[in-house]
C-alpha cells in the first residue's frame, strides 16, 4: 500500500474522532431501534435528535477540516503484504453534499412523523431510516474503494428494507427484491472493478490510485475494463437506462422513503461514486455514458408524460434528472453534476413530500383525482408549485442556474449536435409533464380547505421549497458566477437562458392548449406502450428472468435424473453384481458341491435300501450270498 | 499442558462416563454434552488468544511414539502421535468446537435413545478434533475414519424417513474416498524417509519436502520411472487425495451425497455436517494435497479453479430451483464452497486467507440457516417453501434473524460472506498475473453465482415470511408457529453475533492465519515448480 500520500496530523484525528461520535449517534439509534420493539413516538424523537447531533457535528467539527486537505487513514485488516484501510477524505464536494443529505433526511424524518403516524413497527421504519443514511453519510466521507463497496450495498439493503416496509403488501416485498437484484449485478460491477483496480495498483485508496493512474499512463487497458465495469454500477445504482426498471417499481414504498432515495441517497450514490472516481473514465467510456444518459434524460421524461401516477411520474423525472448530472460529467463537467445534484435533492425532495401530503389527505395517487389540493392545501400546494418551477427550470429557482448550465456547457463543448439537440428537447418534455401535474392539481377550483395543519408536514415542505430557491446557493439568482460554493462553474450568455426560459414556457402552454397532453388518450397503442415503460420490464422477464428459471429447473431436473442416478446407477450396479455373484455363489459352486453331496446321499440311499433291520431278510441275503460264492466257487 | 490432546479426549471421557450412567439420568446427558462443548470452546478460544500473540508456524506440540512394531524386513513400522496446530488448523478447531457446542443445545429434539446418541455425538465430537491436530498421517486417518461411524449412525437412527438411504450413501461415498487414501498414505510412508532416524515415516511434515523421498520411490520426485499407466505416480497420488477430500467437500460431481443427508438428518446432525465436516475437505486439500503435492496442485490448478467455479454456479441454480428450504441450504453450502476451492486454487494469499475466512464464516452461516430450518420443522413438521407464506407476521424475531443468516449468506458486506467471497475472487482474479495459475474469467463467472445467490435467498425471503400470511395448515398452523423460545435465542443470538463481527473485524481470522498462509502460499509456489521442472525432466511427459 501506498503509505506515502497520507498524513495524519493528531489534533485533527482528535477533532474527528469527537465529530464521530455524532455521525456514530444515528447508527446506535439504528442497532437499538431494530432490536428492541418501541412503539412509542419518542422514536420519532430519538431519530430527530441523532440527526440534528449529526448535523452538529458536521458543521462544528467536520467544516474546519475541510480546509485541512487531509485524509484520515486507519488500518482495518491486513493480507499477504497488504494493508487494507479505511480512509476518510473531507473536502468540499463531500461537505456540500453532507450538508444536502443532513438537511433532506432530517426534514424527510420529521414529515415521516405526520405521514406514517398510525403504521405498526414505525420503530423499524426509523431504524432502516438511520441505517439508510448512515451508510450514505459514510459512503461519502470514505475514500477507499472496499470501503465503498461496503456501504454501497448497505445503502442498497436499507433500501431494500424501507421500500418493502409494508412487508405483508404484495407489490412492495416484489419491488424492493427487485430493485435489490437489479442493483446486486450493479454491485458485481463494482466488485470487478475492485478486482482490476487492485490488481493493477495493489491498493484501493482513491488517492493512492488518482497518483499512480497520473504517474503511468500505459494502464489504459484495465482502466478501460475498471471503468465500464464501474460504469455498470453507477447506472444500476442511479436507476439508468438500462438499468432504470426498478425505480418506477420502488414507489411501493412509504413516500417519504421515496423521497429519501431520490433526493439524498441511493440513485445519488451512483452520481456520487462518479464524481470521486471519473479519473479513471478514458474518454470512450464517458462517451458511452453520455449516450446512455441521453437515453435514460428523454426516456424517462416521455415515459413521466403519458402516467397518471404522480409518484411514477417523479421517478422517471428523477431517473431524467440523474441522466443530467451522469450526462454533465460524461463531458467532463463534474462541477456541474455536483452543482445540479444539490439542487435536484432539494426539489425533488420537497415535490416528494409535497406529492406525499396530497397522498395522504386523499387516499389516492392518480394526478386525475388529486384535483382539488391547490384549494385543499394551498401552502403545500405552493411548496410543491416552487418545486415545479425548479424542475422545469424556471428563474428565482436554484435549479434554474444548474441546469441551464448543464446545457450551456453542452452547447460549448461541442456545438450543435445530435445529443445537444435532444438535451434541448428533454428540457421541454420536463417542463410539459411536470405542468401537466400541475394543471391537473389546480382544476378544481371548489375543494374545501382542510383543516389540519400539522407542523410535521408544513415544516419539512416549506423548508425544502425554500431551500430549492436560488438565494441558496447564490446572490444572483440569474447567473452562475454568483453561486458561493467553491465551483468553476461556465459563463452562461442572457440570449442562451432566455431561450431556454422561452423553452420551458413553450412546454406550460402546450399542455395548458393542447388537451391531449393534459389527459393523453388511453386507447392508444403508443399511449399504453409508454404508460407501461416500453414493456422493458417485460422484455427483461423474457429473456433473463424466465430462461435463468428454467435453466435452474432443468439443472435440478439434470441433478436429479442424471448425476445422482448416475450414482445410485453405479450402486445399483455393485448389488446387481452381488446378486449375480450369490446366485453364482448359490447355483453354480455352491450348486456343485451340494450335487457332490447329494449324488453320495443319493448313492446312499441306494445302499440304504438294503438295512432294513430284519434278521429274516439278512438271513435270506446270507443266504443268497453263500449261494452266488458256491456258484463262482463251483 | 497437552492442551490438543485434552481438546480431544475430553469428550471419549465424558462418553465412557455417559456410558456408565443409568438410563433414568438421560436429562443430564445434553448437559454434559454441551458442557464439554463450551470447554472445548473455551480451550481453543484460549490456544487462538495464545497464538496471536506470536502467529508463526506450528504451536502447541504433542509428539510421542505411538506404534513402534518391528516388521522383520520391512523395517519398523513407526507411528507417531504427533499432534499440533498452525493459523491454518487453528481457527478451524475453534470453530468446530464452537459448532459441537451449538450443535448439542440444537439436539434438545432427540428422543430417542440419548444414551447412544450423545455417545456417538462425543465420539464425533472427539475425531472431529483430532483431524485438526493430528500431524501424522495415520493419526490423521485414524480420526478421518473415526468420524465416519458416529455419522453415519447419527444420520441412520436420528434421521427422517429415508433416513438408512442418506446414511449409506454418505457413508460409501466418503469410504469410497478414504479407501484410496489409505493407499497413498502407504504409498508415501514407504517413500519418505526421517532425516533423523533414517526410518519410514508418516509424518505429514517430512512428506511435504522433496528431500526426505528416497530415491526410486514410488512417489519420489527424483525418480525416473515413477509412473504408473503411463502417468507419473505423483499426480495419481494428488488426485486420488483431491478426489477424497472434494467428496467431503462436496464439489460437483461427487456432491450428490449431500442433499440427501442433509434431507434426512436431524438438525444437529445437520448442523455438524455443514458447519464443521465439509471443512475438513477443504482442510485436507490444503494442508495435505497441496502440503504433500504442490507440483501436482500447480500442474491441475485451472482444473481446480474450474470445479470451484462450477459448483459455484451449479449449486446456486438448483438452489435457484429447489422446493424444499433445507435442500436449498444444502446447495447453497455446494455453492458457498466453491468458493473455498476456487481461494485455494488460485494459490495466491488473498485467495487462500479468503478461502479459510469462507470455510470460518460458512460454517457460522450454516450452522444459523439450518438451525433455523430446523425452528420451522420442529413446530409444523414441513419445510416446503410454497407451505409457507408471510412467516414475518406470526414470527417476526425469527424472521429478523434469517433476513440476518441470508444476508449474509448472499454476501451483504459488514457481515461475514462478504469478507470471504471477495477475496476468494481477489485471489482467484490476481491469479492470472502472479502466478498464471487460473484465468481471469474465472473470478468473474464466480461474481455471477453471487448473483445467483441473491436471487434464490431473496425470493425465498419474499416467498416465505414477507405477504400476507397464509399457512398450508391453515389455523393449526397458526397456533403452532409460535416466535423464537428462549434456548433459540441463545442459539442465534451468539451466531448472529459472530457474523457481525466477522464482517466488521475481519482481522480477528486474519491475523491468525495470514503469516501461516503467506509461508504457505510461498513453499508451495517455490516448492511445486522446482518438483514440477525436475519432473518434467526426467519423466518426460
Amino acid at each position: 500500500m501506498n503509505q506515502a500520500i497520507t498524513y495524519q496530523v493528531d489534533p485533527l484525528l482528535q477533532v474527528l474522532n469527537i465529530s464521530a461520535m455524532g455521525f456514530i449517534l444515528p447508527l446506535l439509534c439504528f442497532v437499538i431501534l431494530s432490536l428492541f420493539s418501541i412503539k412509542e413516538k419518542s422514536v420519532w424523537y430519538v431519530a430527530i435528535f441523532a440527526l440534528i447531533a449529526s448535523f452538529f457535528s458536521l458543521i462544528v467539527f467536520l467544516k474546519p477540516l475541510v480546509y485541512a486537505h487531509q485524509y484520515f487513514t486507519f488500518s482495518w485488516f491486513q493480507i499477504a503484504q497488504s494493508s487494507f484501510q479505511v480512509t476518510l477524505l473531507i473536502d468540499d464536494t463531500c461537505f456540500w453534499v453532507l450538508t444536502m443529505i443532513h438537511l433532506v433526511t432530517l426534514m424527510v424524518v420529521l414529515f415521516s412523523g405526520y405521514y406514517m403516524k398510525a403504521e405498526q413497527r414505525i420503530e423499524k421504519y426509523f431504524a432502516y431510516l438511520l441505517l439508510f443514511f448512515t451508510a450514505m453519510v459514510a459512503l461519502v466521507l470514505v475514500n477507499n474503494l472496499l470501503v465503498s463497496y461496503i456501504f454501497w450495498e448497505l445503502v442498497g439493503f436499507a433500501s431494500y428494507a424501507l421500500i418493502g416496509f409494508w412487508r405483508t403488501k404484495e407489490s412492495a416485498i416484489l419491488a424492493n427484491k427487485k430493485a435489490f437484484i437489479i442493483n446486486r449485478i450493479g454491485d458485481l460491477g463494482f466488485l470487478a472493478a475492485i478486482l482490476i483496480l487492485y490488481n493493477q495498483f495493489a491498493t484501493l485508496n482513491l488517492q493512492s490510485i488518482e497518483v499512480l493512474v497520473q504517474q503511468s499512463p500505459n494502464n489504459t487497458v484495465s482502466l478501460y475494463w475498471a471503468s465500464a465495469a464501474m460504469l455498470i454500477a453507477i447506472i444500476a445504482k442511479s436507476a439508468q437506462f438500462p438499468f432504470h426498471v426498478w425505480l418506477p417499481d420502488a414507489m411501493e414504498g412509504p413516500t417519504p422513503v421515496s423521497a429519501l432515495i431520490h433526493a439524498a441517497t441511493m440513485v445519488i450514490a451512483g452520481v456520487y461514486l462518479l464524481l470521486r472516481i471519473s479519473f479513471i473514465f478514458p474518454f470512450e467510456v464517458l462517451l458511452l455514458l453520455k449516450y446512455l444518459s441521453i437515453i435514460s434524460i428523454l426516456m424517462g421524461s416521455v415515459f413521466a408524460i403519458v402516467q397518471n401516477d404522480i409518484k411514477k411520474i417523479l421517478a422517471y423525472s428523477t431517473i431524467s434528472q440523474i441522466g443530467l448530472m451522469l450526462y454533465a460529467i460524461s463531458i467532463g463537467n463534474n462541477q456541474l453534476a455536483l452543482f445540479h445534484l444539490l439542487t435536484h435533492a432539494f426539489f425533488k425532495a420537497t415535490l416528494f413530500l409535497a406529492a406525499g401530503a396530497f397522498i395522504h389527505e386523499n387516499k389516492s395517487q392518480d394526478i386525475r383525482l388529486l384535483k382539488g389540493v391547490s384549494k385543499q392545501m394551498p401552502l403545500v400546494f405552493y411548496a410543491y408549485t416552487v418545486a415545479s418551477a425548479a424542475l422545469i427550470g424556471f428563474p428565482f429557482t436554484a435549479a434554474y442556474l444548474s441546469k441551464e448550465g448543464i446545457v450551456y456547457a453542452a452547447f460549448s463543448q461541442s456545438g450543435l449536435n445530435i445529443t445537444n439537440v435532444l438535451l434541448v428537447v428533454s428540457v421541454l418534455l420536463t417542463s410539459i409533464y411536470v405542468s401537466r401535474i400541475w394543471f391537473h392539481l389546480v382544476s378544481e377550483k371548489t375543494a374545501d380547505k382542510l383543516p389540519n395543519k400539522s407542523f410535521a408536514m408544513l415544516m419539512p415542505i416549506l423548508t425544502l421549497a425554500v431551500a430549492s430557491l436560488f438565494f441558496v446557493f447564490s446572490f444572483n439568482p440569474f447567473h452562475l458566477r454568483g453561486i458561493w460554493l467553491a465551483l468553476e462553474l461556465p459563463h452562461v450568455p442572457v440570449v442562451f437562458s432566455l431561450g431556454m426560459i422561452a423553452l420551458s414556457l413553450l412546454g406550460v402552454l402546450l399542455v395548458k392548449y393542447v388537451p391531449f397532453l393534459l389527459t393523453p388518450n388511453e386507447s392508444n397503442s403508443l399511449v399504453l406502450f409508454l404508460q407501461n415503460g416500453a414493456y422493458i420490464d417485460r422484455l427483461y422477464k423474457m429473456i433473463f428472468v424466465e430462461p435463468i428459471l428454467k435453466l435452474a429447473a432443468v439443472l435440478k431436473w439434470l441433478d436429479l435424473h442424471v448425476v445422482d442416478a448416475l450414482v445410485d446407477g453405479i450402486a445399483n450396479f455393485a448389488i446387481t453384481i452381488a446378486k449375480i455373484s450369490d446366485w453364482f455363489d448359490r447355483k453354480v459352486i455352491d450348486g456343485f458341491v451340494n450335487l457332490i453331496a447329494l449324488i453320495a446321499k443319493r448313492f446312499g440311499d441306494l445302499i440304504r435300501i438294503s438295512q432294513t433291520g430284519r434278521v429274516q431278510t439278512y438271513f435270506l441275503l446270507a443266504l443268497m450270498m453263500m449261494a452266488i460264492l458256491a456258484w463262482f466257487i463251483y | 499442558m497437552n492442551w490438543l490432546s485434552i481438546l480431544i479426549f475430553l469428550p471419549i471421557a465424558a462418553a465412557l462416563v455417559l456410558l456408565l450412567m443409568p438410563k433414568g439420568a438421560a436429562k443430564v446427558f445434553r448437559p454434559v454434552a454441551i458442557t464439554i462443548g463450551v470447554v472445548q470452546t473455551i480451550i481453543a478460544g484460549i490456544l487462538y488468544v495464545k497464538y496471536l500473540s506470536n502467529p508463526q508456524g506450528y504451536q502447541f506440540v504433542e509428539r510421542y511414539d505411538w506404534i513402534n512394531l518391528n516388521l522383520g524386513t520391512f523395517g519398523r513400522l513407526n507411528i507417531d502421535y504427533f499432534l499440533a496446530v498452525d493459523g491454518l488448523s487453528l481457527g478451524l478447531l475453534l470453530l468446530s468446537a464452537f459448532v459441537m457446542t451449538i450443535a448439542a443445545i440444537a439436539s434438545s429434539e432427540i428422543q430417542k435413545d440419548p444414551k447412544a446418541y450423545y455417545t456417538l455425538f462425543l465420539l464425533l465430537s472427539a475425531a472431529i478434533m483430532g483431524v485438526f491436530c493430528a500431524l501424522d498421517f495415520f493419526l490423521f486417518y485414524v480420526f478421518y475414519e473415526l468420524m465416519l461411524l458416529p455419522m453415519y449412525f447419527l444420520i441412520g437412527m436420528w434421521g427422517g424417513p429415508n433416513r438408512e438411504y442418506a446414511a449409506i450413501k454418505f457413508f460409501l461415498y466418503t469410504l469410497f474416498g478414504s479407501i484410496f487414501m489409505l493407499l497413498v498414505m502407504i504409498g508415501l510412508y514407504f517413500s519418505v524417509i526421517d532425516p533423523i532416524t533414517g526410518e519410514h515415516t508418516f509424518n505429514m511434515l517430512y512428506m511435504m519436502d522433496a528431500a526426505n523421498y528416497t530415491k526410486d520411490s514410488y512417489f519420489s520426485i527424483f525418480s525416473s520411472d515413477a509412473l504408473l499407466f503411463n502417468y507419473p505416480v505423483r499426480f495419481l497420488g494428488f488426485i486420488v487425495l483431491f478426489i477424497a477430500f472434494a467428496i467431503k467437500i462436496p464439489t460437483i460431481p461427487l456432491h450428490t451425497w449431500l442433499p440427501d443427508a442433509h434431507v434426512e438428518a436431524p438438525t444437529p446432525v445437520s448442523i455438524i455436517l455443514a458447519g464443521v465436516l465439509l471443512k475438513i475437505g477443504g482442510y485436507g486439500i490444503i494442508r495435505i494435497c497441496y502440503g504433500i503435492f504442490p507440483e501436482a496442485a500447480i500442474y491441475f490448478s485451472y482444473w481446480i479453479g474450474l470445479i470451484g467455479v462450477l459448483s459455484i454456479i451449479y449449486g446456486a441454480f438448483i438452489a435457484l430451483a429447489s422446493t424444499d428450504l433445507k435442500r436449498m441450504i444444502a446447495y447453497s453450502s455446494i455453492s458457498h464452497m466453491g468458493f473455498v476451492i476456487l481461494g485455494i486454487a488460485s494459490l495466491t494469499s488473498e485467495g487462500v486467507n479468503g478461502a479459510i475466512f469462507q470455510m470460518i464464516s460458512h460454517g457460522v452461516l450454516s450452522t444459523m440457516l439450518f438451525y433455523l430450518v430446523g425452528v420451522i420443522y420442529q413446530r409444523v413438521h414441513d419445510r416446503e417453501i410454497a407451505a409457507f407464506r408471510g412467516l414475518a407476521q406470526p414470527m417476526p424475531r425469527y424472521t429478523m434473524f434469517v433476513v440476518i443468516a441470508f444476508f449474509a449468506s448472499l454476501g451483504l458486506p459488514g457481515l461475514s460472506g462478504f469478507i470471504g467471497e471477495a477475496f476468494t475472487l481477489i485471489g482467484a482474479f490476481k491469479s492470472a498475473s502472479v502466478n498464471a495459475l487460473l484465468p481471469r474469467g474465472f473470478a468473474i463467472l464466480a461474481a455471477v453465482g453471487i448473483l445467483i445467490g441473491a436471487a434464490y435467498f431473496l425470493w425465498t425471503l419474499q416467498r416465505m415470511f414477507f405477504g400476507a400470511a397464509r399457512f398450508k395448515g391453515a389455523e393449526e398452523w397458526n397456533l403452532k408457529l409460535k416466535d423464537l423460545t428462549a434456548t433459540e435465542y441463545v442459539v442465534l443470538i451468539p451466531l448472529a453475533l459472530i457474523t457481525i463481527f466477522l464482517g466488521v473485524f475481519p482481522s480477528l481470522l486474519f491475523d491468525a492465519s495470514n503469516n501461516t498462509i503467506n509461508a504457505w502460499v510461498h513453499e508451495t509456489w517455490i516448492h511445486g515448480i522446482a518438483n514440477l521442472k525436475s519432473m518434467q525432466s526426467l519423466l518426460k511427459f
